[in-house]
């Protein structure tokens, strides 16, 4: 199923384990020598600017193929069939990157992964699938609630695509596309679907859930972890916004034409209310207790998305009050954790995870500059070696927004 | 513990070592170091753009001398933590000791820029000749403690208040989307301002005083100079004779270093003089336009392959081995 050869992938998951173990000394200076020397890393991943850079040159020259292939052609078969020519033509790109993408992979010299071009030609193959399909429904012709077609048509196609390059941003894409169609199938029952809306979006997250968690953790599909990983990470956060007070207010007024009396509330506000306070703190206790990075990085964004939403019905309408506290209330709670957890408790400890900071590192020169400024430590360690299918603990969509 | 069976049945360990991995790796304690870190860092970011918010909302109302007052309470304070507990300055990398002090004098800097500004904005204490002392006294008093505290963090924010102190407004990765550089004099404001934070950071490599900066001051320097040297290559197409060589050293420093967001840097600066060069000559040479499009296309399919290639084997194309 997988396009990239597996004994390569394994190859890749012992040598980041086995650096971990010669860090701790667990392993001879000899003995991680002969790691590194059988087994090699077959890849080509380069560090990860270099990869932004190849992503975006990929980027330009298949759009210029493109507008040199347009430029030669609709003038040879004139305006008369510009639709027909279209969609042939977004099928063909398609196609055509996926047939260079599997040659790239396959290529013995060099194989390309996580490189920044395999990426760049997969969301470019998707993009022109989606595009020919959007053509072909005439979505733009219709209203977007009756077009659950397209969507049913490309959750197929973008599972195919995850499953087989393995890939988080697709997943994600994949995730969100059923609940799209969740959504408009539910929307055609009527009058009911108002009532059981938000429940059926946190019971489809509960299955979805529960069974990454089943196949995370099988042998057999280790390559997928990361994958699961995200699957969980974006059924945390709609299952969260399935009971969002902000989420059912407005999308109650949008979809379901309920009318809000001055004074008045929505039906089950208190319910909402309370979903919305308590269930990003809940995250961060599982967390804490399974000692999960997962759902505390997600009760961590998610408890911003809390504040914003209260924030937004019961503003004062001074910002920078609540900058203040807010900013007091972090300092002091993140003091007093910091010298409650002094010595380690209950498993949990302020000490750095030394894999964990590698991996950070590896990546700090880019949060230093994407945040201007840093109050963290060196980033100059930067490795070559693979990240990307790295860091068990750190994996999911939740993961990158909380830096 | 599979990964560890498997360098157990290669060869590479045995029984013994394969248990004592296995009981590591059982025994592994959680880590919330970052998530706390992120939040505390958050935390000192919140709370003094509130403040800063908060003096220049009150300045008509009675509060804002109890405000002003409390601010200048809180940054002495933490000034006087700093140096109470800072360890003594070295011109080499130091740890602090304890993992709140990078925050308190983060915090007791930032609680400074916006004291000062009030200052200004309220009583014109430089008054109306002098008010770029504003940015300025404050920027050097940053510079001062990013050097005795050894923060990154601080010289970032000392850098961009000297650099807004002679009229550039400077935050980093913005610069393309808004270029500020109204005028060539401006253009030549930045060349030079960044040409010194070169010459500083190959100096300081050199003399040893706070090597681990030059990461810092080369990153301001190559936008400065790059960008700047851009406006002045719309302008004349002579200006990208400025930019070569600079290029040409950051791809060998990004290399040398390890640091390839020089080496992105440097490419996409070049790839943008290159190519409006080329075409500005070309458009000069016959403004018809025809089948320009056409070598545009061209021009673009075999650019970004090169491009493509030299960043694959950009080891091989300067001779560097790895």
């Amino acid at each position: 199923m997988i396009a990239y050869k597996k004994s390569s992938l394994d190859k890749v998951q012992v040598l980041r384990i086995a650096k971990s173990w010669f860090r701790h000394r667990l392993l001879s200076n000899e003995q991680f020598q002969a790691v590194e020397n059988q087994f090699a890393n077959p890849f080509y991943t380069p560090n990860i600017f270099v990869k932004i850079g190849l992503f975006l040159f990929a980027l330009f020259l298949i759009s210029s193929a493109i507008g040199l292939y347009t430029i030669t052609f609709s003038n040879l078969i004139g305006n008369s069939d510009s639709n027909t020519f279209f969609n042939f033509s977004s099928l063909l790109f398609t196609v055509v990157c996926f047939a260079i993408l599997e040659l790239l992979i396959k290529n013995p010299d060099k194989q390309l992964y996580n490189s920044g071009i395999d990426e760049a030609l997969l969301y470019l193959g998707i993009s022109f699938f989606f595009s020919a399909l959007v053509s072909i429904f005439k979505v733009f012709d219709t209203s977007f609630l009756e077009n659950v077609g397209v969507f049913i048509i490309m959750c197929p196609f973008l599972f195919f695509a995850a499953a087989r390059y393995a890939d988080r941003l697709i997943t994600i894409f994949f995730t969100l596309c059923i609940y799209t169609v969740l959504f408009l199938l539910i929307l055609k029952l009527g009058a009911i679907a108002k009532l059981i809306m938000p429940f059926c979006f946190m019971v489809v997250s509960v299955v979805i859930y529960e069974i990454s968690e089943k196949y995370k953790s099988k042998e057999e599909l280790r390559f997928w972890t990361e994958c699961f990983a995200t699957l969980q990470s974006v059924a945390l956060m709609l299952f969260y916004l399935a009971g969002n007070y902000f989420v059912i207010r407005e999308a109650s007024i949008e979809y379901f034409g309920l009318q809000i009396p001055k004074g008045g509330d929505i039906p089950l506000a208190f319910f909402f209310y309370l979903f919305t306070a308590v269930v990003p703190l809940l995250y961060i206790f599982w967390g804490l207790r399974k000692k999960q990075k997962l759902q505390l990085w997600v009760g961590l964004v998610l408890v911003a998305a809390s504040i914003l939403t209260f924030k937004y019905y019961f503003s004062l309408g001074h910002p920078e009050i609540t900058l203040t506290i807010v900013g007091a209330v972090m300092m002091l709670l993140a003091y007093f954790s910091i010298r409650y957890l002094k010595s380690p408790k209950h498993g949990i400890t302020f000490d750095e995870d030394e894999d964990e900071s590698e991996y950070l590192n590896s990546n700090t020169e880019a949060i230093i500059i994407a945040q201007n400024m840093s109050a963290q430590p060196d980033g100059t360690d930067m490795n070559t070696s693979a990240e990307g299918f790295g860091g068990g603990s750190s994996g999911g969509g939740g993961a990158g927004s909380s830096y | 513990m599979k990964y560890a069976k498997r360098i157990h049945e290669n060869g590479i360990i045995n029984d013994e070592e394969l248990r004592k991995i296995n009981a590591f790796e059982a025994g592994k304690l959680f880590s919330v170091h970052w998530e706390l870190r992120t939040i505390l860092y958050l935390g000192v970011l919140l709370l003094s753009s509130g403040i800063g918010v908060l003096l220049y909302k009150n300045i008509e109302t009675i509060g804002h001398q109890v405000i002003i007052i409390s601010v200048a309470i809180a940054c002495f304070t933490c000034f006087f933590y700093a140096f109470k507990n800072a360890k003594n300055y070295s011109p080499y990398q130091v740890k602090q000791v304890s993992p709140f002090f990078d925050y308190i004098i983060l915090l007791a800097c930032l609680l400074l820029v916006s004291f000062v500004a009030y200052i200004q904005f309220q009583y014109s204490v430089f008054g109306a000749q002098y008010y770029w002392l504003a940015t300025m006294l404050p920027s050097v008093a940053l510079l001062f403690c990013a050097y005795y505290f050894d923060h990154k963090g601080i010289l970032s924010i000392a850098i961009t208040g000297l650099a807004s102190t002679i009229g550039l407004r400077v935050v980093p990765i913005q610069f393309l989307d808004r270029m500020d550089f109204d005028n060539i004099a401006l253009a030549f404001t930045g060349i030079a301002f960044g040409v010194l934070l070169f010459v500083w950071a190959i100096l300081s490599v050199h003399k040893s005083i706070k090597k681990h900066f030059d990461f810092t001051y080369h990153n301001f320097a190559i936008n400065l100079i790059m960008a700047a040297s851009l406006v002045l290559l719309f302008e004349n197409k002579a200006a990208i004779i400025l930019m070569a060589p600079f290029s040409y050293y950051y791809i060998r420093y990004a290399i040398k270093s390890q640091s390839f967001w020089f080496l992105l840097l440097a490419t996409i600066y070049s790839y943008i003089a290159i190519t409006y060069t080329i075409f500005s000559t070309l458009l000069s040479l016959d403004n018809s336009g025809d089948g320009l499009l056409t070598f545009g296309m061209f021009y673009t399919i075999g650019s970004c392959a090169g491009v493509i290639l030299f960043f694959i084997n950009h080891r091989k194309i300067l001779g560097l081995k790895k």
